[in-house]
């Protein structure tokens, strides 16, 4: 990839791509190793791409890749848990890190969902299609994965 | 602030901290691991030389005797279950219907090769969807789209000498006897599963072992002559250390104990050919069974059947059977669940519904949803409900008043929903969840049930990605268009919505049934006075017809109001409301010229 694409790309979506492989992994360092491995990915890349949408999605697709490789890999390291973590992320509103701190205790595959809805905008069906699940099990997954935050968070996660 | 502004407003302020440079990749090259691959190289070695020995012990092979010749894809998924995209793994399949030598056996290996390569990219059963194909009738029980795999299909049985299967009926636990004869021990329970015309059948089931505890298994039996598509993957044959062994009845059987959490049992009946795919392994976990399992485990297992009894095969009684399944259901339709909880099924510890119960239930209705049984569907919801289909959310009251939401919630999903609810290769045995709030999930979601009042199971949840139907509170007290009307809210949107699209559509008859008789027709010509829906007929067009695209964009159900007892929408291009007999009639349906159908009032009838 040409290098000024190669750099743009890198300040618009290096924090997009952590987020996804934050979600995925529930630990910072295996997320940041994911961002190094997704820009590689990137860096080695021939294919043109038809506009930010495009990239944005193609990266979107190739983190979750990444990090599903890296979680079937018997290589991979085993990171310390979030508690175990000396320092999280400093919000500037109590309710966020509270939300932070439900969404990371939810499953995997709870987290990437709701990441993807909520932050990303994706629709369903462009979930599905990223993580090679059908709309209905994307559909259960963000339900229930409303339902468990709105039990935890019963004052500042609305009704949907 | 929104959820989603909440959730980005959070997760905007977590960034990575890695510096991402173009010149700091310029010199790397892709990471490669080449211990992996010595590691893997390793592995292969280890298993090889496993294998000899095992080979050079038994002196035998029984388990790849009937391995298919090619290995099948499989997709890959990840620790959470979850397919990765694109990706797949290869793995050994065994045939169900015989060594890998017979007629049966070969004639599925050919048909997989033919399938594996057929329609690979999905483009022509993504065209067809769930429409008919035209083929349920004579191979409905293949996997058959289009003429040149019914062709394909009947070259393959030509071929080899075999017949296709033409019917196939499921088999309620209560039935086996019925079906199949007495070949389960008493520690042996079968649950649902089915039978073909020719005897073939296939269920699965649950075993208790002296001094174990409890092991499921899927039982199969494949009758001779008749060509079965069905193969079973095995993950790596070379995984099994297989001898053979005679069981409790006489009859000399193979065994495989696998290394990880699946082993099996083999026996050539010479007129059906049985393999009962065990569900743990020497590293079983207790997902299946009590723990992991040795040979004699295995043994114990293989001496809970009564294979000899199999043999010779009788051809199954279709109606006994029938009639075997209707007593057990509407046994258990009706039955309470017993309140003593069993040991070891956490199902019930967490919703107070038996595994057996659930799994019937699911198989039930999956069954009346394949089939297109809306009523029998329907009676077994839960109501009220909310209906959340394209038009928006309503609640339905009664089975009647979901009938007309069927075809969206669940019609146009039928195959998928009652395949979903199925586990393949057994069809007996659906997939079951539960998450703690006492309901219990199938088809990975889609549908949720749960006890009610009476002590009966009920659907309190059917969603797809189009539709859903959810069991809900009653409606609640401050519903102003209900004090007013009668009509609760979500009635009357729903009353709007109908009406919209029957107008939209050309439903002339419905319409004019829906308006309260007499009424007065107004057109460019003058007001007439009608008596009938007939009548209205006459003057459909003048009144109504002409100006539909002017009025039914009027007709949006957020726009509702009251007056005078009777519902109002968008600034009255439409009056409804209660009659004497209870039903909803239409008033009055202005257009913005003032012509239409309204109330009578004082002209003259034409004619």
């Amino acid at each position: 990839m040409e290098k000024t694409l190669f750099n743009s790309a890198a300040r618009q979506y290096q924090d997009m791509v952590y987020r996804v492989a934050l979600h995925i992994f529930g630990n910072r360092q295996d997320a940041e190793d994911a961002v190094q491995e997704v820009f590689l990915r990137l860096y080695t890349c021939e294919k043109p791409f038809e506009g930010t949408d495009h990239l944005r999605h193609w990266l979107i697709r190739v983190t979750v890749n990444v990090c599903k490789d890296a979680l079937k890999s018997p290589w991979r390291r085993r990171r310390v848990s979030l508690e175990d973590l000396p320092e999280t992320p400093v919000f500037d509103r109590p309710e966020q890190g509270e939300l932070y701190r439900e969404v990371m205790a939810l499953s995997e595959k709870y987290r990437t969902v709701l990441y993807l809805f909520y932050y990303e905008e994706l629709t369903v069906r462009e979930i599905g299609e990223v993580l090679g699940l059908g709309t209905t099990a994307v559909t259960t997954r963000l339900h229930r994965a409303r339902m468990k935050l709105k039990e935890q968070l019963t004052e500042v996660w609305k009704d949907e | 602030m929104s959820n989603r502004e909440f959730y980005q407003d959070t997760f905007s302020q977590v960034r990575s901290s890695t510096e991402i440079r173009w010149e700091d990749f310029q010199s790397m090259k892709r990471r490669k691991n080449p211990a992996r691959r010595v590691l893997a190289l390793a592995a292969a070695v280890c298993l090889l030389a496993v294998l000899s020995i095992a080979a050079a012990a038994t002196g035998l092979f029984g388990l790849r005797d009937v391995l298919l010749p090619e290995k099948g894809s499989v997709y890959v998924t990840d620790e959470n279950d979850v397919v990765v995209p694109g990706e797949y793994e290869y793995r050994d399949f065994v045939s169900l219907s015989g060594w890998q030598d017979t007629p049966e056996s070969r004639a599925l290996a050919e048909w997989r090769s033919f399938l594996e390569d057929y329609d690979r990219d999905g483009a022509i059963i993504g065209e067809i969807g769930n429409s008919p194909t035209g083929f349920e009738e004579d191979y409905g029980l293949y996997l058959v789209y289009t003429r040149e795999m019914a062709d394909k299909l009947e070259e393959i049985a030509a071929k080899y000498g075999l017949c296709l299967h033409t019917r196939m009926e499921d088999v309620m636990p209560e039935a086996w006897r019925t079906a199949a004869g007495d070949f389960c021990g008493e520690n042996v329970m079968a649950y649902s599963g089915y039978i073909y015309e020719n005897g073939t059948f296939r269920f699965d089931g649950e075993a208790d072992l002296d001094g174990y505890g409890y092991i499921e298994y899927q039982f199969s039996r494949s009758v001779r002559g008749a060509f079965d598509d069905v193969a079973l993957n095995i993950g790596d044959a070379a995984d099994f250390q297989e001898w053979t062994y005679e069981t409790a009845d006489g009859t000399s059987v193979t065994l495989g104990l696998g290394a990880k959490n699946r082993s099996l049992i083999l026996a050539d009946l010479g007129d059906s050919f049985i393999l009962v795919n065990v569900l743990t392994g020497k590293a079983g976990d207790d997902t299946f069974s009590s723990g992991p399992i040795g040979r004699a485990e295995l043994e114990a297992l293989a001496d809970s059947f009564q294979f000899s009894a199999l043999t010779p095969v009788r051809q199954p009684d279709f109606d006994a059977i029938l009639a075997e399944n209707a007593g057990y259901m509407e046994a258990m339709q009706g039955q309470p669940v017993p309140e003593e909880p069993e040991e070891d099924d956490p199902l019930y510890e967490s919703t107070g519904i038996r595994t057996e119960a659930a799994r019937d239930f699911v198989l039930l209705l999956a069954e009346r949803i394949q089939d297109g049984k809306r009523e029998e569907v329907a009676n077994l919801l839960v109501y009220p409900a909310q209906v959340e289909v394209s038009a928006g959310t309503f609640t339905v009251n009664s089975a009647e008043e979901f009938l007309p939401y069927y075809d969206e919630v669940i019609g146009q999903n039928r195959l998928g929903l009652s395949t979903a609810m199925t586990w393949e290769p057994t069809p007996g045995e659906p997939r079951l969840y539960r998450d703690g709030s006492g309901l219990v999930s199938a088809a990975d979601g889609a549908v949720w049930l749960g006890l009610v009042e009476e002590s009966v199971l009920r659907i309190f949840t059917i969603q797809t990605d189009q539709a859903a139907v959810r069991a809900a509170a009653p409606p609640p007290g401050g519903d102003d268009i209900y004090d007013r009307t009668g009509i609760e809210t979500d009635v009357a949107k729903a009353f709007v919505w109908d009406l919209a699209e029957l107008l939209a559509e050309g439903e002339r008859e419905k319409v004019a049934d829906l308006f309260v008789y007499p009424c007065a027709a107004r057109t460019g010509d003058g007001t007439f006075t009608v008596n009938t829906p007939e009548e209205l007929l006459e003057y459909y067009d003048e009144a109504l017809e002409s100006h539909m695209g002017d009025l039914i964009p009027k007709l949006d159900y957020t726009t509702l109001f009251t007056r005078d007892g009777l519902v109002g929408v968008g600034d009255g291009a439409a009056w409804f409301g209660l009659v004497e007999d209870g039903e909803m009639r239409l008033f009055s349906l202005w257009s913005a010229q003032g012509l239409g159908v309204g109330p009578v009032v004082s002209e003259p009838t034409r004619g």
